[in-house]
């Protein structure tokens, strides 16, 4: 199955909920403030739903390599989220929640800054994962989430940018 | 087929789950944008996702916006 799909990747979620002590940085899986420990890699097309580097349903989600997109000025594992912004400056990454409903709250993930990496030549982006670049175990290099952005998006000499929308890379919504 | 007809389907590319990616072109002049070198000038274009592509003769840009994705956790009572 083609690499059409977006995800939170469940076991690294698992590891947040039940509050797993982590072995190497952090210690503690969050949703934002931990930048400095946060990776983006880009995902090529040659990416399958629900296999790896995209298999978010996996109970060891470790990043890896395959179906990566690299090129000049992007190396292998991407770009730290700590120092992606322009000029070098981290992205800001926010989680919020908001009321919803009584029934549905909305948990929001997203950048304050966009992402903005000058000096670029990449060929066929279909999308992105941020991982933990710096926990060694339960899992190494646990993935965190995963954007399918389609098309493949290609930079010459150029900036590539990622800017979340007003709502967020993401929101989860938590029903009862 | 006139020029722009022609513009307009060199501008569509193919995507994947039947999406279009119908651009909108327009022209930045070099005083518009600091980066461009001197005489040259830019196509911005925008497609059906809000991606920006900024071309010049040297140097493609690419700012991807996604739309928000959205994900749902069920808790059964």
């Amino acid at each position: 199955m083609a690499y059409s799909k977006s995800g939170w990747y469940l076991h690294t979620l698992m590891d947040m909920f039940t509050n797993v002590t982590e072995t190497g940085t952090p210690t503690k899986i969050t949703l934002a403030g931990n930048s400095l420990n946060e990776n983006l890699s880009l995902v090529s097309s040659s990416a399958a739903d629900y296999a790896a580097p995209v298999a978010v349903g996996n109970a060891s989600p470790a990043w890896v390599n395959t179906d990566e997109v690299t090129g000049t000025g992007w190396a292998t594992g991407g770009v730290n989220l700590h120092a992606a912004a322009a000029g070098g400056t981290d992205v800001v990454e926010t989680c919020a929640s908001s009321a919803g409903t009584t029934s549905a709250g909305l948990i929001t993930y997203g950048w304050t800054n966009p992402l903005s990496v000058t000096g670029t030549t990449l060929t066929g982006i279909y999308g992105f994962i941020i991982y933990f670049v710096n926990i060694t175990a339960s899992v190494s290099k646990p993935c965190l989430l995963t954007i399918y952005v389609g098309t493949g998006y290609n930079t010459v000499a150029g900036t590539f940018g990622i800017t979340p929308s007003g709502t967020g890379l993401s929101q989860l919504t938590l029903t009862q | 087929m006139t020029p722009e007809e022609r513009e307009r389907i060199r501008s569509i590319g193919h995507l994947r789950g039947g999406r279009t990616r119908d651009k909108v072109a327009t022209v930045t002049r070099p005083e518009d944008d600091p980066g461009l070198d001197a005489g040259k000038r830019a196509k911005q274009t925008t497609d059906q996702l809000g991606t920006v592509i900024t071309e010049s003769d040297h140097r493609q840009d690419v700012n991807i916006r996604p739309p928000t994705h959205h994900q749902e956790i069920g808790f059964n009572q």
